[in-house]
């Protein structure tokens, strides 16, 4: 009896250590959750006037070009993005943990500190670095001979990959210093063993390193694909000053999340917004089942 | 323990502290009684324009302080909606912009002016009809903004860069030279001269947009309204200026355009009237003299622009606010006080019986601005706007530039307008019938 | 390596396999510093930028060296926003952040961690969950109820809703997991103390690392935070330091002056960027010691 006594106490104790969170989890996750989807059956203006419309919010996503063009956008964002940031981050942390002797911690520093600056204010500095007529990349670009591009107006056929190139200058820090922890993880002696084995550098890299660094690797990249997805702050600032949403010539710098804010805090259709961030919520659930196997793997 | 009673008594005075404010609270009265605050929202040049009626609404009313904040016209409409969305934040007075008028009355949230104590509709046969038909909510029995000024539109230019194309530059030359939009595009390949830095327009993306300058982008059973022989026409010149390289492509209200005007690079735009008091007062004040304006290429009767202004609900100092707008806006004196200042055309006709009108404008050199700008307002006739407007609009000016930018076709723009504007409004579009008709 | 096989080495390839090493770690070693500077080519051009007028910036060529108006745009920001207030709001909602995440990370962590309960295993799946769970989906239900209470344009509306971070929790369980032996505890029960205040007599003072960490962590997101305070943040006297730049970035008043944009960005980014920089070795430290143990 006194066994069980003691165990329930102990039980509510823990009970109290973990209430906090499940209380701000209730309020501020769950209802938002429910609520949220029942916002994306409806027709509002702001959250007046709220009328049940079925499924019409949906069926009209479907045929809205604006919200798959994010979509896309944001997709390709995404993927260019981390075609720099994964191979980028790696050599860098090679570089840096394993080929050099001197400067590390300084190095570390320099390629890590874009990321504890603010996207806004880096985009405001990239909107100026790329400007049409006296921006430094252009001016650059005069002196050795070539002509100006309009980066973020024009045809628009800049705007996606200065976005991409601004979102790996600040995230490839993170990576590297990730990648540096794993590789400070792997013993030493795998590599003397190989070493004497007779395998190259690049074999020890490919061989070796990279299986190694697989479970990190696909932690962050998870972690890394729910932030892409909802990239925000650098198309917005870019972009702020052109014409219609605010998104660049021919919306090609809209992504899924400036969509939505512009649904819902520019028209303020609280419940079409909602039905863009509940296929948002769907993408994630579908690629986080198919991508499951790799994830357990890691987690053990 | 006593470490906690003190700590509890901490926070019970903290809660007291924070409490108090609050439920005291403030009341409504239906009289100012001393001193009052009113804060009111716009957008410039309006605080010029306050400035210059300030001494006489103090000699009425010298118990009501009156402070502005002004941003942009956009961000006026975005924040008032919130704040009306929110339940707090509001200002005493809003400033209502002619394209989002018709959402705002739709959406509600600012008093209607025709109870009491206001009674403004004791104004209403004195200002421009569809001004108060625009305030007017859907079921026509609130006036949820006050009228204030309409904005006839013209070309304004730069005297000297036609002089330097040896072209005539008083205005009843230019305004011949400039009747047709051919007659337009012709003057402007003689002065368009890029290479010694000096462009015929600004934006060839304007041209399109004088004809659905907040109006006329739907008719009256909410059908786009694009889709005519004009606007086409419009497009069409546009292409022509950008393919002949006669604009600049520096868009409104950056810091690029403002730098053109007030340097002397672009030889003409077209805006609304009250583009007059934004050159004098910060654009371009140190180039008086050497503007001049005439009527619109091919259809002179436009309208770009007119704003209201509205009582939020929340306001608590509602009698000061209307006080305000009383005096403001239903006035002769002080809207022609105003008009002098910024070029703000009145909608209270009663306005237009000054000598102010017949008079020359030094910054323009001394052309009878007002006396043009009143031609066309009153051959004005009607025009439509609606809540679907702003909107419509962004979709509307956004096509334009991809059309300019990678040189597409009329009928492609015009389909794809179509679509990217019933793409943004359709359900809003529906919804509103449902409302409307049915 | 024997002299014999460098000897061997040297006659093939003209170097030895050392040299060669060494070779490669100078270049290896230039072109990540010829990487470092591109990288600092940005903060370059904000502080040159800073330090002169909106003319001065808008023409060719631009300016590449420092200017001398660095005052005038002090003063422009300052007429413009309330630069430091905002500031300020950004200090105390990071602050606020900072408290409460270590505040409910920690508990829920240890918990997790140490103690057995029932339904452990699924409040866990759901805290799982909500790592996972994109937030755009709850902030128009959070306006919603920020406005319901009054609270859009408060400090509150931007500090309470990241109490829920599944990430922090998960963070602290992790490494009081792989730090606190669970012996620790049995023998604290052993000696009398009640369950209830094991944590914070017992745990709480030697997981600091970890709450270093995590407050680093969570510092630094919420002063970077710009779309949630940019739809609660109304009036100027609130903005954050992100939505104060953004403001200035947006509002075609009197046009934008870049100047001024540049100091207000430079003003917000340089003493974040100091203190990092002296405190770099830590601040990577504790990022990554969680991290990689998981």
């Amino acid at each position: 009896m006194a066994t069980s006594r003691m165990e329930r106490q102990r039980h509510r104790v823990a009970y109290m250590y973990v209430a906090p969170f499940f209380i701000f989890f209730g309020v501020f996750m769950a209802f938002p959750i429910f609520q949220s989807l029942y916002l994306s059956f409806t027709y509002s203006q702001g959250y007046q006037n709220l009328t049940f419309i079925g499924l019409d919010n949906y069926k009209n996503l479907l045929s809205d070009s604006l919200f798959w063009k994010s979509l896309y956008n944001t997709g390709f964002i995404w993927i260019l993005s981390h075609l720099l940031i994964l191979p980028g981050g790696f050599l860098l942390a090679y570089a840096i943990n394993n080929v050099i002797h001197r400067g590390k911690d300084v190095f570390k520093a320099v390629f890590f500190t874009p990321l504890i600056t603010s996207a806004v204010a880096v985009a405001l500095v990239f909107s100026s670095l790329f400007g049409r007529n006296f921006g430094l990349i252009n001016y650059a670009l005069t002196l050795f001979g070539g002509e100006p591009v309009n980066w973020l107006g024009g045809t628009g056929v800049w705007i996606k990959p200065i976005i991409v190139l601004l979102f790996a200058w600040r995230w490839i820090g993170y990576n590297m210093v990730i990648y540096i922890a794993g590789l400070q993880g792997i013993d030493g002696a795998l590599y003397e063993s190989a070493y004497v084995e007779g395998a190259s550098k690049l074999q020890m890299m490919f061989r070796i390193t990279i299986p190694l660094m697989k479970p990190i690797l696909f932690f962050t990249l998870f972690l890394s694909f729910i932030g892409g997805l909802q990239i925000f702050d650098e198309p917005f600032i870019l972009l702020q000053n052109t014409s219609g949403i605010g998104a660049g010539t021919d919306n090609q710098g809209l992504v899924l999340a400036r969509y939505l804010y512009y649904q819902a805090f520019s028209r303020w259709n609280f419940g079409y917004a909602s039905s863009i961030a509940y296929v948002m919520v769907l993408i994630v659930i579908f690629l986080s089942t198919i991508t499951r196997p790799f994830f357990r793997d890691q987690r053990n | 323990m006593r470490h906690n009673v003190r700590r509890l008594l901490v926070i019970v005075a903290i809660i007291a502290v924070v409490a108090i404010p609050v439920f005291a609270g403030g009341q409504d009265e239906a009289v100012p009684e001393g001193p009052v605050d009113i804060v009111i929202w716009g957008w410039p040049a309006a605080d010029v324009a306050f400035e210059a009626i300030m001494p006489g609404f103090e000699e009425l009313y010298p118990d009501i302080n009156v402070t502005w904040e002004m941003t942009a016209s956009d961000a006026v409409a975005d924040a008032l909606t919130a704040a009306i969305a929110a339940g707090s934040g509001a200002p005493d007075i809003s400033m209502i912009e002619i394209n989002y008028i018709d959402q705002f009355a739709l959406f509600g949230g600012l008093v209607d002016l025709l109870q009491e104590p206001y009674n403004a509709g004791r104004y209403q046969d004195q200002f421009v009809e569809y001004k108060w038909e625009q305030a007017t909510t859907l079921e026509g029995d609130q006036l949820v903004a006050f009228p204030w000024d309409i904005g006839p539109a013209t070309v304004f230019y730069r005297r000297s860069l036609f002089d330097a194309a040896g072209l005539p530059s008083d205005p009843d030359s230019v305004a011949e030279m400039l009747s047709t939009w051919d007659g337009y595009l012709e003057t402007g390949r003689q002065v368009n001269d890029p290479d010694n830095g000096v462009w015929w327009t600004d934006t060839a993306g304007n041209i399109p947009y004088i004809y659905h300058a907040h109006k006329n982008l739907f008719d009256e059973e909410l059908n786009l309204a694009i889709d005519n022989p004009d606007t086409r026409r419009a497009l069409e010149v546009a292409k022509t200026l950008r393919n002949e390289g006669m604009d600049l492509q520096s868009d409104f209200w950056t810091e690029e355009w403002y730098a053109a005007l007030n340097e002397g690079r672009v030889a003409t735009t077209i805006v609304g009237s009250w583009f007059g008091g934004f050159l004098k007062s910060w654009i371009a004040a140190d180039t008086a003299g050497d503007w001049g304006i005439a009527p619109v290429p091919q259809h002179p009767l436009q309208n770009w622009g007119g704003s209201f202004m509205a009582i939020p609900e929340q306001s608590e100092n509602k009698a000061a606010a209307w006080a305000f707008i009383e005096y403001s806006m239903a006035r002769a004196e002080p809207q022609n006080a105003i008009f002098e200042a910024v070029d703000y055309f009145p909608a209270y006709k009663p306005s237009w019986e000054d000598d102010l009108y017949d008079l020359g404008d030094p910054f323009f050199g001394g052309q009878k601005t007002r006396a043009l700008w009143t031609e066309i307002a009153t051959a004005q006739g009607k025009f439509i706007t609606t809540p679907l407007d702003a909107a419509a609009e962004a979709a509307f000016t956004a096509e334009v530039t991809t059309f300019l930018e990678q040189n597409l076709s009329v009928n492609e723009t015009i389909d794809r307008m179509e679509e990217s504007i019933m793409q943004q409004i359709g359900q809003d579009r529906e919804m509103l019938l449902r409302r409307m008709g049915n | 390596m024997s002299d014999a096989t460098e000897l061997a080495h040297e006659t093939h390839t003209g170097l030895t396999t050392r040299q060669k090493e060494n070779l490669w770690r100078g270049i290896i070693f230039g072109v990540l510093a010829l990487l470092g500077v591109i990288f600092f080519v940005p903060f370059y051009w904000m502080i040159v930028q800073a330090t002169h007028t909106s003319k001065e910036i808008l023409r060719l060529p631009p300016p590449l060296w420092f200017g001398d108006k660095a005052l005038l745009n002090y003063d422009g920001l300052l007429a413009t926003i309330p630069f430091w207030r905002n500031y300020l709001n950004s200090v105390i909602i990071s602050a606020g952040t900072v408290v409460l995440t270590l505040i409910i990370c920690s508990m829920s962590g240890y918990a997790f961690a140490l103690l057995r309960f029932p339904a452990k295993n699924l409040l866990f799946g759901i805290l799982l969950m909500t790592m996972m769970i994109p937030w755009v989906v709850s902030i128009i239900p959070w306006y919603i109820i920020m406005a319901r209470f009054g609270w859009i344009d408060t400090y509150q509306a931007i500090i309470l809703p990241a109490g829920v971070n599944g990430f922090g929790v998960f963070w602290m369980r992790q490494y009081i997991t792989s730090h606190v032996p669970t012996d620790l505890l049995d023998s604290a029960r052993i000696d009398g103390c009640p369950e209830a205040t094991i944590f914070p007599r017992v745990v709480a003072p030697i997981i600091t690392p970890a709450y270093g960490a995590l407050a680093i962590l969570a510092f630094v997101n919420s002063w970077n935070n710009f779309f949630f305070p940019l739809i609660m943040l109304r009036s100027k006297n609130m903005f954050t330091l992100p939505v104060a730049l953004n403001f200035l970035n947006g509002d075609p008043y009197r046009g934008m002056d870049f100047g001024v944009t540049m100091m207000g960005t430079s003003l917000a980014v340089l003493p974040v960027m100091i203190v990092f920089w002296f405190a770099s070795r830590r601040f990577i430290e504790g990022l990554t010691a969680g991290a990689v143990k998981g």
